[in-house]
């Protein structure tokens, strides 16, 4: 076998499939023809990190969780979705009590969204919630982000706003997903929530009170500042202990990110 | 136990190591990636509810991922029919070497993959999206279910000649798209031999038409398993 035979064979000869023979003289030809034995290797290996890329996913944990549910093969036992629709009957309760003693009355408050936003944010920034996917690489977070939700996201704000990234992840919400990137400003904790525009459907609260305020919105919710607003696919909430303006900037960039790049 | 409870047992057990694999070859195949969970809940469910059928030693991942390819091509049929074309005739002979030959870029890319794997996602999906679909299927199931040319064949109902070609095809497509990109970026600065222009042409041997069409349940809309027991993935 000469060189041209050996390389036209290469994909039968990586995958190891095909003829038993042929691999023999392959094998041969490459133990008496380093050129090819490199050049095979090479192939390899190429083809072998390509693989891995196509590959590289961990499965998204509350994707698998509904769609077993909704499978039929995992069911919840009744005494457990019992006790499980007492305890959200509780604690929806406590919410209430506890929203109304928080908040008086004539303070800008949000609204259903706004309270999920802030309690995430509360979690996270008191190490109560680690991120799904923990990382400071921007690139590493836009890409778990497209990889994983099922709406158009916008990578991170970045440098532009001082905006650190420190992770993400995806949760659901009312069977609504929502992505969440939380990082620092200037060691301000941040949270960023994201939803996709037609969400809103599911909080009609959450919409009027965007609506009224033009596609923005600022309030209160907790402890932490939030400002919250509407781009072209998204709704999205910027919660954390920053000031107002500087929750607005990190809006505007995580809007206007990927326009200007083009993406 | 109940039986129900270990029935539902059993399958999770097969099921769980899948997960990954399974979710990432339905992101890459499909058109539309908000359908992901949608097709990922019909195959599950479809293939739960016909758990009865699955032979137990036998090739759990090929029937699992038969059902979501099967569910994925009945998906991305409203946007790309499955068109069996023309396929080499000369299969095994994969000409894609040549290129390496040819050009400077190729051959630093094979050198040095990091530089552009880092930005393999960018480039990868619209690669994917341009191949035809037995093409990315054929890829798709080679590198993520690490499947043999044989369990393909059999997944897909068509030869393995057919497996060899496609894949073979997809395989260049691939590279010459990464070797495009790569190119345009400048990601590797020449310190050329000479430019080498990138052949985009198939084999040039004859080539012929295959039927494919009677053992393509994939076309039937019907779901996966509404006939007979082997187009469920049962022989698998």
């Amino acid at each position: 076998m000469n060189c041209h035979e050996a390389r036209q064979h290469w994909m039968l000869y990586i995958d190891s499939e095909g003829d038993p023979e042929l691999h023999f003289r392959i094998s041969d030809h490459l133990a008496m023809c380093p050129d090819c034995a490199e050049w095979f290797a090479k192939r390899h290996r190429f083809e072998q990190a390509v693989a891995e890329r196509l590959a590289a996913s961990e499965p998204t944990a509350q994707l698998w969780d509904r769609v077993l549910g909704k499978a039929g093969v995992v069911q919840p036992a009744a005494g457990r979705r019992r006790w499980l629709a007492i305890g959200g009957v509780l604690a929806a309760a406590a919410a209430i009590v506890l929203a109304v003693l928080l908040f008086p009355k004539g303070q800008p408050h949000g609204s259903e969204l706004a309270a999920i936003a802030a309690d995430w944010h509360e979690r996270w920034s008191q190490g109560a919630m680690r991120p799904d996917l923990v990382s400071q690489s921007d690139e590493q977070v836009d890409r778990y982000l497209k990889d994983h939700v099922p709406f158009r996201v916008h990578c991170p704000p970045r440098k532009d706003v001082n905006f650190a990234v420190a992770g993400a992840g995806v949760r659901t919400v009312k069977d609504q997903s929502a992505a969440y990137i939380v990082g620092n400003v200037d060691k301000a904790a941040i949270t960023i929530l994201v939803f996709a525009r037609d969400s809103l459907d599911a909080f009609p609260l959450d919409r009027s009170h965007l609506a009224e305020g033009g596609g923005r919105h600022r309030c209160r919710e907790k402890n932490y500042e939030m400002v919250s607003g509407i781009t072209a696919d998204n709704v999205v909430f910027v919660v954390g202990a920053a000031a107002p303006e500087v929750l607005e900037q990190v809006l505007n960039a995580y809007g206007s990110y990927h326009e200007t790049e083009g993406a | 136990m109940t039986d129900s409870q270990a029935r539902a047992s059993a399958f999770l057990e097969l099921l769980v190591p899948l997960r990954g694999p399974l979710e990432a070859y339905c992101r890459r195949m499909l058109r539309d990636r908000s359908q992901v969970e949608d097709v990922i809940q019909s195959a599950v469910a479809d293939a739960f509810r016909k758990f009865d059928r699955y032979a137990a030693g036998t090739n759990f991942k090929a029937w699992m991922f038969r059902f979501v390819t099967l569910e994925v091509f009945n998906r991305n049929s409203k946007h790309e029919p499955i068109v069996l074309g023309e396929v080499p005739a000369d299969l095994p002979a994969d000409e894609s070497w040549e290129l390496v030959l040819t050009n400077d870029t190729f051959e630093a890319m094979v050198e040095n993959p990091d530089v552009l794997l880092d930005q393999f996602d960018d480039v990868v999906v619209g690669a994917l999206r341009r191949l035809a679909p037995l093409e990315r299927a054929t890829l798709l199931l080679r590198a993520i279910g690490e499947f043999s040319y044989k369990e393909i064949h059999e997944l897909l109902s068509i030869p393995v000649g057919s497996v060899i070609g496609y894949l073979s095809r997809a395989r260049r497509r691939l590279r010459i798209a990464l070797a495009d990109y790569a190119t345009e970026r400048g990601l590797y600065p020449a310190e050329k031999k000479g430019p080498g222009p990138i052949r985009r042409n198939g084999p040039t041997g004859a080539s012929h038409k295959l039927d494919l069409s009677a053992r393509m349940p994939v076309l039937d809309p019907k779901p996966p398993g509404a006939s007979e027991r082997d187009q469920e993935g049962g022989s698998t």
